[in-house]
């Protein structure tokens, strides 16, 4: 049964008996999916709208939400991942007003819809990862940084540093839907 | 249960910690001599070892893989905005609100743009549509339908410019910013394509949503033009939740003749001819 219990405090039980409260959902999630959405489009304003976007269609697509099939984390990032390649797709193919002759460069001139859905599917990945292990695959991985540089940053052991990279990479691949959940 | 992945292990002993560390090290091409032959001793009599360093390396390049015209990678931990929780919660009440009201299309102020810029016409508005809560969306549209009001505006001698401005422009397929309802035929049974074109002076823009087309599959928007040039308008994949997206190709609207979805076969799952201008 779905009903809304309260203006100020939205919630819903899907059909296995699993509560959808936006509250806890956004205690829980909001701020991973609004780095997913601002890393994904580098505007705070718009990561905003895509967050907010994420948590309206997941509240109207509530009662389709089955826990028993994946977790809410996962369900909200799957939505997440359509808002904000709609949402740069659109950005990417947006006229200029009144500037015709300075049309922007479409997704597929240049970037191609493939290398845009791959930053963005990887980025979904990084928010869905632990802080620690984020924070060595972006140190390591994205920003060129050695483990004794990391080490020297942030004081973590370097042989620590180097297992957090294999488990977050293993925990990454899980996020991805590359390798199937232990 | 938050499901955050990864918050176990760094274990700190043993020969699985000497693993470990030794896998994260090769993952970061991070090996002196020593350990590289260490790694290769590894590699040679654990298969399972080198498909799983194999599987990780692939994950990690891809990180580092150059993606023409796009910037690198980076990420940046930002602080949630103030206040972002409860416009959400107001988001969500109104919405609910509206969407029980007997007009909610009219009403709401979460519509599509699609179904804002269809205000007027017949079509009646399904709940299914996805929202369009951000604020921001309907700045760009109101300003996209402002300017193609002044187009319009600028041509009649700028007459009337408060009326005009405040709708996008109306009339006959072709009209300059008009938006024009395409029905497409030959959907696959349990889909929904609605489309809709806006010409332009630089080409034809192309309005979709799109319900039922298998998630993860990619499609082809291709504008066919009436000399049988085909031109790629774009591509999405199939979601498990309703697709909005626009795009552009670089034919007149007067020149066009057909809007195809294809699969990636080359297979075409959605078609209409469009009215000739």
């Amino acid at each position: 049964m779905l009903e809304m219990t309260d203006v100020r405090s939205v919630s819903a039980m899907d059909s296995t008996g699993s509560a959808f409260d936006v509250r806890e959902a956004f205690a829980a999630h909001g701020r991973d999916l609004f780095g997913f959405a601002f890393n994904s489009v580098r505007d705070t304003a718009l990561a905003e709208d895509c967050v907010q976007e994420v948590f309206v269609r997941a509240w109207r697509a509530r009662d389709r939400y089955r826990a028993d099939r994946g977790s809410e984390r996962t369900w909200l990032f799957a939505i997440a991942r359509n808002v904000i390649i709609d949402e740069v797709r659109a950005r990417a193919r947006r006229p200029v007003p009144g500037l015709d002759q300075h049309l922007e460069g479409g997704v597929d001139r240049g970037g191609g819809t493939g290398a845009i859905e791959d930053r963005i599917v990887l980025y979904a990945g990084l928010a869905m990862l632990s802080t620690e292990h984020r924070a060595v695959i972006v140190a390591v991985q994205l920003e060129g940084l050695t483990y004794q540089q990391v080490q020297d940053r942030t004081g973590v052991p370097a042989a620590t540093l180097r297992t957090r990279m294999y488990y977050g990479l293993k925990a990454l691949r899980i996020a991805l839907g590359e390798e199937a959940r232990p | 249960m938050t499901g955050t992945y990864g918050q176990d292990e760094d274990r700190n002993h043993d020969d699985d910690f000497d693993r470990d560390e030794l896998m994260g090290a090769a993952l970061a091409h991070d090996l002196d001599a020593g350990r590289q032959k260490e790694f290769e001793d590894l590699c040679s009599r654990d298969g399972a070892f080198l498909d799983e360093y194999q599987a990780l390396s692939r994950l990690a390049t891809r990180f580092s893989t150059p993606r023409p015209a796009t910037p690198a990678l980076q990420w940046d931990d930002p602080d949630i905005p103030a206040g972002l929780e409860d416009r959400i919660v107001d988001a969500i009440d109104q919405d609910t609100r509206t969407r029980s009201a007997p007009d909610a299309d009219a009403l709401s102020p979460l519509r599509s743009s699609s179904s804002r810029r269809r205000a007027g016409t017949s079509r009646t508005p399904d709940s299914s549509r996805p929202s369009k809560p951000s604020a921001r969306r309907g700045r760009l549209i109101r300003g996209a339908a402002l300017a193609a009001s002044l187009l319009a505006v600028g041509a009649l001698g700028g007459a009337g410019i408060t009326h005009l401005v405040d709708r996008p422009p109306a009339g006959p397929p072709g009209t300059l910013g008009a938006v024009e309802d395409i029905v497409l035929t030959d959907t696959p049974q349990g889909a929904r394509v609605d489309a809709e074109l806006v010409a332009h002076t630089w080409g034809t823009e192309t309005i979709l949503e799109i319900d039922g087309l298998l998630p993860g599959r990619v499609y082809d928007v291709v504008l066919v033009r009436e000399d049988g040039k085909e031109l790629l308008s774009g591509t999405f994949l199939g979601a498990e939740q309703t697709i909005t997206c626009r795009m552009n190709a670089a034919v007149l609207r007067e020149d066009l003749a057909r809007l195809q979805v294809r699969d990636a076969q080359g297979a075409i799952v959605a078609a209409s001819d469009v009215t000739p201008v």
